[in-house]
């Protein structure tokens, strides 16, 4: 089991620059997710990774090896792609035994390491079958079980999930976690999609216009964004953000004043971010916590089963909460709502830079 | 509640009628020529009679006492060799132009031979061969033909090799192949409808022309087409023998056919449809 690192990587296609220096550290055994919008680069990074592109400039490392100037199949890598990519013309058995075979392993060896992962992912019986003849989520295990078969030092992942149902995906993201737990096989993952991120990854690296944004523990991404990219992408319902500006000693929002200190100049804009399950109702929140109360008109109550989306507004600014059932009772669409911020959940951001900014509560009164 | 059925089955026979007489009109000129070949020799040149004691003199004469076996032979041989040479160097070709991208105006400019009339391209390839003695041989023939059934064969692959998602050979070269490898290894069978399309196109290409062989060959190299146009003589036309060449010509190309009808559909379809 090998870790990888990516040093200064730089890609441009050409004048496009795709990759803007790029360096990241993978720790053997760890399921790392690249996350980031549709174009970030986040793909180009695991294809320079797996030698299906060559970076412009910057160093590739797998384990102890110098692989940027190698051949994909010098790399030792094994790859799921988002179509799959099953061979057409050949039986499942094949298609796994593939990578085996090409790189001569004995007959006997490839059968049992085929059969192994065909009954770890429950496809034994589809062996004899061809891609044609496969579900969806059948041909998925196949192309997980073709990675596995070939024991490499680093699994990746193209977005595979994407092309499957939503309860199917759901599956799978259990079923490929249990796999990373029995293999403990290094794993990188790209996804675009922040829920199978935060379920899934050990660290998940946030891209953003070739650049990373910001590398974490889920946890991290989600409770300290370190810029406005990072805190509008992560989270579903999105963070609610609101500008505002620094004066002394307080925050001024649309929403009201903040007793808070941040860590830049006054005159300075802000944007302040709320999580919409950071919404309040006064009297579940400590007093002292509470860093400001806020009067809002009830708009829409969306359910979700056991929870459910309110849209509020106070004066010209519109909130997205996030409430469990029993607190949904108190909400009543065209009536007004008292609710709180917790001191403890607000995030600050420079609104020229996108830069999180530090905050410090005034002591309460 | 009876007028649906009723109107459904007026556009039915409508349908089986239209296929009825589309199927007369194409196997109208075989069965006339069927019985041209079995006429015997003082009906053969009334078109008008359909009743006769039917003749295997004109088949006996063609197959045994004449040159046409040889020539079959010689159009056997041309054919196979245009279509094996036109795939292996038109099928690197294609995967080239759609992977790569590469040689963007060499890819219309390969088109320029097949576009062109052939009167044009055989004044040179005549003086040509002449100088490298290749009057009058097969290789001749076949170098000609190619300059009609490559570009075509390679264009005709194009769409096949588009259609391959880029996944499947990135797929084989993280599995342990070259390049090289992925393509012969993954690509090529993924394409064999393209193949086996290209593969009949180009053969009856080939196996059809007339012009080349007909200038380019004159002896011992004789195509079938030619031998075909050699019934028509100074003393007429001796039609019966004629009509036994023809239907020579066009079994074999029937044949295929009709065993990649499957493949011929799809590879004439341009690789529309994904395997």
């Amino acid at each position: 089991m090998s870790g990888a690192r990516l040093k200064t990587l730089h890609k441009s296609f050409g004048h496009q620059e795709i990759l803007k220096g790029i360096d990241l550290t993978i720790e053997p055994g760890s399921f790392t997710v690249l996350l980031g919008p549709s174009g970030c680069g986040k793909s180009t990074t695991l294809r320079i990774l797996a030698g299906l592109e060559t970076q412009t400039s910057g160093e590739v490392w797998i384990g102890h090896r110098d692989v940027s100037a190698l051949e994909p199949r010098e790399r030792d890598v094994a790859m799921v792609f988002q179509n799959y990519a099953l061979y057409p013309n050949m039986t499942i058995a094949r298609n796994m035994g593939f990578g085996l075979k090409a790189r001569k392993t004995p007959a006997a060896e490839i059968r049992t390491r085929v059969t192994e992962a065909a009954r770890m992912l429950g496809i034994t019986e589809l062996l004899g079958r061809y891609p044609r003849q496969l579900s969806g989520g059948q041909q998925q295990r196949v192309a997980i079980g073709r990675a596995i078969v070939r024991q490499p030092n680093l699994f990746l992942f193209d977005e595979p999930l994407s092309n499957l149902d939503a309860k199917l995906r759901v599956e799978m993201r259990t079923e490929l976690l249990r796999l990373h737990r029995d293999l403990a096989a290094t794993t990188i993952y790209v996804t675009h999609d922040q829920e199978e991120a935060m379920t899934m990854a050990d660290r998940i690296v946030v891209m953003n216009a070739g650049q990373i944004e910001q590398i974490g523990r889920p946890d991290e991404i989600y409770f300290a964004p370190v810029s406005l990219m990072v805190a509008g992408f992560v989270g579903s319902p999105a963070m609610n953000l609101i500008d505002g500006r620094i004066s002394t000693g307080a925050v001024e929002t649309a929403i009201g004043r903040l007793e808070a200190k941040a860590d830049a100049p006054a005159g300075c804009g802000i944007v302040l971010g709320i999580r919409p399950d950071d919404l309040f109702f006064p009297d579940s929140l400590e007093a002292v916590d509470q860093a400001l109360v806020l009067d809002c008109h009830v708009e829409f109550i969306e359910l979700l089963g056991a929870r459910g989306i309110v849209t509020l507004r106070n004066g010209d600014t519109r909130l997205r909460g996030v409430f469990e059932e029993r607190y949904l009772g108190r909400f009543a669409e065209g009536e007004q709502v008292r609710l709180a911020l917790s001191r403890h959940r607000l995030h600050v951001f420079d609104r020229s830079s996108g830069r999180r900014l530090a905050l410090a509560h005034a002591a309460p009164a | 509640m009876t007028g649906r059925p009723l109107r459904y089955r007026a556009s039915q026979f409508a349908v089986e009628l239209t296929v009825a007489v589309a199927i007369a009109i194409v196997l109208f000129p075989f069965v006339f020529i069927l019985a041209t070949s079995l006429k015997p020799p003082h009906q053969v040149a009334e078109p008008g009679v359909w009743w006769f004691e039917a003749s295997f003199a004109n088949w006996a004469a063609v197959l045994l006492h004449s040159d046409v076996p040889a020539n079959i032979l010689n159009s056997l041989i041309v054919s196979l060799a245009t279509v094996a040479i036109a795939l292996l160097v038109g099928c690197p070709a294609a995967y080239s132009f759609s992977r790569f991208k590469a040689g963007g105006p060499a890819r219309f400019t390969i088109l320029s031979a097949s576009m062109m009339p052939p009167v044009i391209l055989i004044l040179p390839l005549f003086l040509v061969f002449y100088h490298l003695g290749l009057l009058d041989t097969l290789a001749g023939v076949v170098v000609a033909h190619l300059t009609l059934v490559m570009p075509v064969v390679t264009w005709f692959l194009i769409g096949f090799f588009d259609d391959v998602p880029r996944e499947l050979e990135e797929q084989a070269m993280i599995d342990g192949c070259t390049q090289f490898q992925a393509f012969v290894r993954v690509i090529l069978p993924t394409v064999r409808p393209g193949l086996a399309g290209a593969g009949v196109f180009g053969f009856v290409l080939s196996w059809n022309d007339l012009f080349y062989a007909l200038i380019l060959t004159g002896g011992e190299s004789r195509t079938l087409p030619v031998a075909i146009a050699g019934f028509w003589t100074f003393r007429g036309i001796d039609m019966g023998k004629m009509a036994v060449a023809i239907l020579l010509a066009v079994v074999p190309v029937l044949i295929v056919s009709f065993f990649i009808q499957k493949h011929l559909i799809r590879g004439l379809g341009g690789g529309a449809i994904k395997s």
